[in-house]
Parts: structure tokens; C-alpha cells; sequence
């Protein structure tokens, strides 16, 4: 049996900005997508290069540099692709936010709905 | 599109990135910044992380411990260990230590700054000045200066002896069809340099081995400095025989190219399998007879630790040498990938 290592929150919205950005998952795109679901909490672009190089140890993506680009004052970018075992990390990360989102809801009711009661502990 | 930054605070980016993150990390920077606020924001937080990310991949961890393990080891002489009077002052493990830390750090950071086509090259401004400033931090702190620049120098000598073959060449190209007569002059030019080395190290075991032979009185001393000698005379020749580099011929089809290449990686492999028969157990009968002569009245303990140190020294380059042999054999599965290819 392997062991799957378990990512963080910030590891979970790298993996799911790059999932999503598929070609164009680059530093700068990345950041923007993790931004968007990290909000409001401001990213900045060192937190997300050391997530990166910390899933690229783990063999959770891979990286590659593009051609120079014109836009970038010729310079290339460092794209990302997730790796089969990042995508099984990921999956499993949201399995288990999941759960813990319907043990609140079942608690608390629909989050996002007005505030409901805690049941007393049994 | 953003707003380019001033052409200052670029060139100032340029110089603090290290070259091989260069390339992305400042188009990231360029492409992420409409400011030259923003742009210095963006550099002062990716900065630590880039310069991090090259010393892992460069400098490596365990190199930086190779680094302090070797340092120590040749600024423990040099310093006159332990009877120096130096050794019976206070603070002295810090006041060694902290040059010690300087010249270790500066080492990784003069790696990770190296060019980008050299893996393994330096930044000579950055490896002098880490060099300069070890030295003065031993003059500042009261550590005798002479005995320490000498065992910087002496480290800093080897390390560009010993990664001088890895860096008169820019870095190899995945292996192709196309690559495969530059794979296999690199891995050649390894092997010489390899060979020059151990031959190297070879002269100077054997110079004492001799000088000792002579002057030592005991018979059975002068039997254990005949047999290290004949030890030593039995790498060397193995080395520059048997385990010999070869020329890569020329002119040849891929299909010639690539099988040479292939006997070549498993002959080396095998060779370094058979390490403990032909590079370790030629020094063993000469090593115990001189241990158990007993020269200088040890006691029993210290020749036993000695003992099991040197078994733990030998098993270590045995380790070594297993780890060089399976990185090898995944050389070899991807120059099988190569059979049959046009």
C-alpha cells in the first residue's frame, strides 16, 4: 500500500488553479486563479512559486519552460502540468473537504443559510 | 498590458535573481507588475523563494553537508587540533564555526547563482567573495588566520579540481539519437577525470606508504607500509587498465554508437560493483597489520574505535559506490529506449 501525501488548503487551490488553467497554468495566471479562491485573502506571488516548488518535490505537477514570449519582454514562462499523483492528492483533498462541509451542514445547516443553532453534544 | 518598470529596477532584478530562475521569474515579474511599487513588492517576495528553490536544486542539501563535513575536517589540522592553544579559549567552537557558516553558506549561494547551462558551475564573484569574507571573519573573531586561509584555500582548491569536469562543458541535452556521441564523450571525459583523481590521490598514499617504509624501524610495521604499498600500486594499476577511459569512435552508425556506449556504461557499472575487491581489500591486509602492530602503545578501546570507524569509512564508499552503479543502470534503460530508432 503506498501512503499519499496529504496537501494544505493553499496546496489544494494551486493544484486547482492549474487544473483549471490546463495550457496556460504559469506563475502569473496561477497566482490570479488562486487570488480569485483565496479571496479575500491577498496571494502573493513568492507564496505561490514556494507552493509550487514544494508540489513539484512532491511530484504533484511537473514544470517546463515555454518560447519566449513578446508580451513578457521575450521572456519565457514556466508552465505546469498536474501529474497523475497530484491529481489523486487533489481528489482526495476534496473528498475529504466534502466531508467536513456536510458534518458542518448537518450541524449548522446550508452554509451560506442564516445562523441555526448548534445541536447540544449527545 | 501593464506598465513596464524602470529599466534601474529591472537590471536590479536581474542581478539579485539567480540566472537559472531568471528567465520565468522576470517575465513573471515584468507581466505581473503596473508599477514599479508593485514590481518591487513582487521581487522582494519571490526572491528568498527562487534563491532557495536554485541552492536545493544546485547546491543541494547533502552537498552543503559534504561541504561542512570536508571543511571541518581540513580546518581541524590547519587550526593544530587539539593541542592548539587556540582549542583551550573560550568560545572557540562559535568563533570556528561562524567563518565556518559563511564560507558554507556563501559556497550554496555561489552554485545557485552559477550559469544556467553549467549545473554544477559557480559564480566566481560570488565563491571569492564568500572565500574573502570566511577569512575575515576569522582575522575579526582572534582565529589564527594563516591556518584557516590555508584550509579554506585547500577546500576551495579541491572543489574546483573536483568539479572542474562537470564544468568544462556545458549541460548534456536529453539523450537522443542525436545527442548520443556527446553523451558518450561526456561520460568518457567522467571517467578520465575520475581516473586522474583517484590516480592523483593514488601518488600521495603512495609517497607516504614509501616514505614511511623507510623510515619506520619495526619489521612488522615496515611489512604493513610494503603491503599498503603494494595496495596502492594495485589501484592505481586497475585504474589506469581495466577501469581505463576509451576513445568513442568516430564515424560510425548510430546503431555501432550506441551499443559501444552501452558495454561502455555496463563495463563501469561492473566496476563499480567489484569496488570492494579491487578498491577496498588491497588497503585491508596493510591497514591491519600496521593497526595491530600497535606503533604509537594505544589502548585496546582506541584501535578498536579506530577499527570500526575505518569499517564504517570503507562500508560508506561501498554505499557510494552501489548508488553510482544503479544511477548507471538507469542510464542504460534509457539508452535501450534508443535501439531501433532512426
Amino acid at each position: 500500500m503506498t501512503i499519499q501525501a496529504s496537501i494544505g488548503q493553499f496546496e489544494q487551490f494551486v493544484l486547482t488553479a492549474i487544473l483549471s488553467l490546463g495550457e496556460n497554468a504559469y506563475g502569473v495566471t496561477i497566482r490570479k486563479v488562486v487570488g480569485d479562491l483565496a479571496a479575500p485573502k491577498s496571494v502573493s506571488l513568492g507564496a505561490v512559486y514556494a507552493t509550487l516548488d514544494r508540489l513539484e518535490d512532491k511530484r504533484f505537477v511537473r514544470s517546463w519552460l515555454s518560447n519566449p514570449t513578446p508580451e513578457r519582454g521575450g521572456r519565457s514562462k514556466r508552465h505546469y502540468r498536474l501529474e497523475a499523483a497530484g491529481e489523486r492528492a487533489l481528489r482526495e483533498s476534496v473528498e475529504a473537504s466534502r466531508r467536513v462541509c456536510n458534518a458542518v451542514e448537518d450541524i449548522l445547516g446550508a452554509i451560506g443559510a442564516p445562523g441555526r443553532r448548534l445541536k447540544p453534544a449527545r | 498590458m501593464p506598465d513596464s518598470p524602470s529599466r534601474r529596477l529591472e537590471r536590479l532584478a536581474e542581478l539579485l535573481i539567480p540566472p537559472a530562475s531568471a528567465e520565468h521569474a522576470l517575465g513573471d515579474l515584468a507581466e505581473s507588475s503596473r508599477s514599479n511599487r508593485e514590481y518591487r513588492r513582487n521581487l522582494i517576495s519571490i526572491l528568498p523563494r527562487v534563491v532557495w528553490y536554485q541552492i536545493r536544486r544546485r547546491a543541494t542539501l547533502g552537498g552543503m553537508v559534504f561541504n561542512t563535513m570536508v571543511t571541518t575536517l581540513v580546518l581541524a589540522p590547519c587550526l593544530g587540533f587539539p593541542r592548539a592553544p587556540l582549542f583551550a579559549e573560550s568560545w572557540v567552537a562559535l568563533r570556528i564555526a561562524i567563518p565556518l557558516a559563511i564560507w558554507v553558506i556563501g559556497s550554496a549561494l555561489a552554485v545557485a547563482y552559477g550559469p544556467c547551462d553549467k549545473p554544477r558551475g559557480w559564480n566566481w564573484t560570488v565563491y571569492l567573495g564568500s572565500l574573502v569574507s570566511a577569512i575575515l571573519a576569522v582575522a575579526v573573531l582572534g582565529v589564527p588566520v594563516t591556518g584557516a586561509a590555508l584550509a579554506f584555500g585547500i577546500v576551495f582548491g579541491l572543489s574546483i579540481a573536483l568539479t572542474m569536469p562537470l564544468n568544462t562543458h556545458s549541460a548534456l541535452p536529453p539523450l537522443s539519437i542525436d545527442s548520443l556521441p556527446a553523451h558518450a564523450q561526456h561520460f568518457q571525459r567522467t571517467i578520465w577525470w575520475r581516473n586522474l583523481r583517484e590516480s592523483v590521490a593514488c601518488a600521495f598514499v603512495l609517497l607516504w606508504s614509501v616514505s614511511s617504509f623507510w623510515s619506520r624501524g619495526g619489521l612488522v610495521q615496515r611489512a604493513g607500509f610494503l603491503l599498503i604499498t603494494a595496495g596502492v600500486l594495485f589501484v592505481f594499476v586497475f585504474l589506469n587498465a581495466r577501469a581505463a577511459s576509451r576513445t568513442v569512435p568516430r564515424d560510425v552508425d548510430a546503431d555501432t554508437l550506441r551499443g559501444f556506449h552501452r558495454r561502455e556504461v555496463v563495463r563501469q557499472r561492473d566496476i563499480l560493483l567489484a569496488v570492494p575487491y579491487w578498491y577496498l581489500l588491497p588497503f585491508v591486509p596493510g591497514t591491519l597489520v600496521l593497526v595491530f602492530s600497535n606503533p604509537h602503545n594505544q589502548p585496546l578501546a582506541a584501535l578498536f574505535v579506530f577499527v570500526v570507524v575505518l569499517a564504517l569509512v570503507f562500508y560508506g564508499i561501498w554505499r557510494v559506490n552501489v548508488w553510482a552503479a544503479r544511477r548507471l543502470d538507469e542510464q542504460l534503460l534509457k539508452i535501450d529506449t534508443l535501439e531501433g530508432q532512426p
